[in-house]
């Protein structure tokens, strides 16, 4: 193979991995970006509220900080332009000793939220894929 | 010839009235439950009832416990499956609890219809019935949230109502015990965000037939460790696409016993209700070539 023509097949590759990451959409963006998480956040800690089975949790929360720190973290953990300056999830969730049960009724809360704010199946999952870990730091704290 | 069976003998007409009769009460139970009187566990998080009454899917008992029971909650589910192959049909009914996410208890009765061989065969029964009474416990992990797999250890006892057709055939026992050891894992991102679901598990039985031809026999006698596996994708919420496989042991020199699949899809409206269809493919049994045929499976969960 003639160096000219290596030459020409790795700009042909480095050109088609960059279009590919040009095209390829972030989470953030198939979320619908800062509109799409707010929306999906609000909503869930709006029905938060009005779930008997948790809202004790949520009696005495700060919404509007609340709102605006979760949206942050979700658009930081989907490659969105934010940058998470909050604390950490045990010591945010520290005291309130919340269970196995609240947190799956929680992420259901945020499942519904995301079917509200038409996210599809497939973005809702890689977006649980990224809290479902944070489980350990959150419960029983 | 007399003989006390243990278990009371349930003639199969009855057996599918109270089929029909539990699916009647599946359906209007889980119409009018309030949500807040379930378990918190996502959808879909206990599987189905799998054929031994245990929760899994159609063949194959998983790691998962039935119903939605967190910790600190109870769950449970009832279940009526029907199977229709070439020459066969298998009914069955059982119900199961969870408690704590944690322990499963099972109870089910199999029957399966064998007149396309009893007449020919002039065999004494055109029906085999068993009953088989489950344990399962939790050692580790979450289906969901640990990068390890949830991993339980279950015992399965089964026992025929009737022993005769079985020892025809040359089963050495009316009664065994499976142990199994089952790994299940569901990865949420998956494949490009379709959630993908494993299982292996591993069983220790003397089964024929799942036992209903009867335990060990005179080719084998001893047990046999067998592989059954599940592979499924999530391609919606509330609707599981899967595969399953479970190999089987071959004891009996009178017909041999093949390896079992299917192909299921089950779909979850609720937490109170799952219907589960499949295709399955179970080889040759008591001397019947290639069986397959369809499988239907409702049940009630809480
Ligand atoms: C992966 C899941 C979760 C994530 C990512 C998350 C995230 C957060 C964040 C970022 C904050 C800080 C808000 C602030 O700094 O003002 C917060 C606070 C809080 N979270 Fe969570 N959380 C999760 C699960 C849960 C669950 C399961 C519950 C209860 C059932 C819960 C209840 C609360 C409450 C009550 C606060 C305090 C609000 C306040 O004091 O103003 N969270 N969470």
């Amino acid at each position: 193979m003639k160096l000219e023509n290596l030459n020409s097949f790795t700009y042909l590759i480095v050109l088609s991995f960059v279009s590919l990451s040009i095209n390829a959409d972030t989470l953030y963006t198939e979320l619908g970006g800062s509109e799409g998480i707010n929306k999906l956040v609000t909503k869930a800690v709006e029905v938060s509220h009005a779930d008997q089975r948790i809202a004790f949790l949520f009696e005495d929360s700060d919404d509007e900080e609340l709102i605006i720190q979760i949206s942050d973290q979700i658009c930081f953990l989907s490659d969105g332009p934010c940058e998470y300056d909050g604390q950490d999830m045990d010591e945010v969730h520290s005291g309130m000793e919340i269970t196995e049960a609240e947190f799956d009724i929680f992420v259901a809360i945020v499942i519904d939220a995301m079917e509200y704010a038409d996210i599809s199946h497939s973005s809702r999952n890689k977006l649980l894929a990224l809290l479902a870990p944070m489980r350990e730091e959150i419960i029983n704290q | 010839m007399t003989k006390a069976h243990a278990i009371p003998n349930i003639p199969k007409q009855a057996h599918r009235m109270l089929t029909m009769l539990i699916a009647c009460w599946l359906i209007i139970a889980s119409s009018s439950i309030n949500a807040y009187e379930v378990g918190s566990r996502l959808l879909a998080t206990g599987g189905v009832t799998q054929i031994e009454g245990s929760a899994g899917s159609g063949i194959v008992p998983w790691a998962v416990l039935p119903g939605y029971g967190q910790k600190d909650e109870w769950g449970g589910e009832a279940f009526a499956t029907y199977v229709n192959t070439d020459d066969y049909d298998l009914s069955m009914v059982g119900v199961s609890v969870a408690i704590n996410n944690r322990v499963e208890l099972s109870l089910a009765t199999q029957i399966l219809g064998i007149d396309s061989i009893a007449q020919p065969l002039g065999l004494p029964d055109n029906e085999l019935k068993q009953t088989v009474a489950g344990v399962k416990v939790k050692l580790f992990g979450d289906l969901i949230y640990t990068t390890l797999p949830q991993v339980s250890l279950g015992i399965q006892y089964k026992k025929n109502t009737d022993f005769d057709v079985p020892a025809l055939t040359g089963a050495k026992d009316d009664h065994g015990v499976d142990f199994y050891l089952a790994a299940t894992k569901l990865w949420l991102s998956g494949i490009n965000g379709y959630p993908i679901l494993l299982n292996t598990t591993v069983r220790s039985t003397k089964a024929n037939q799942l036992g209903l031809l009867g335990f060990g026999g005179d080719l084998d006698d001893s047990r046999s460790i067998l592989f059954e596996g599940s592979v499924g994708v999530l391609l919606r919420r509330d609707l599981l696409l899967g595969f399953d496989y479970r190999q089987k042991p071959d004891n009996l020199s009178f017909a041999k016993e093949d390896d079992w699949m299917d192909l299921f899809i089950a779909w979850f409206p609720n937490k109170h209700l799952s219907i589960t269809g499949a295709w399955t493919e179970l080889g040759d049994i008591a001397g019947k070539k290639n069986q397959s045929g369809f499988y239907i499976s409702l049940e009630g969960s809480f």
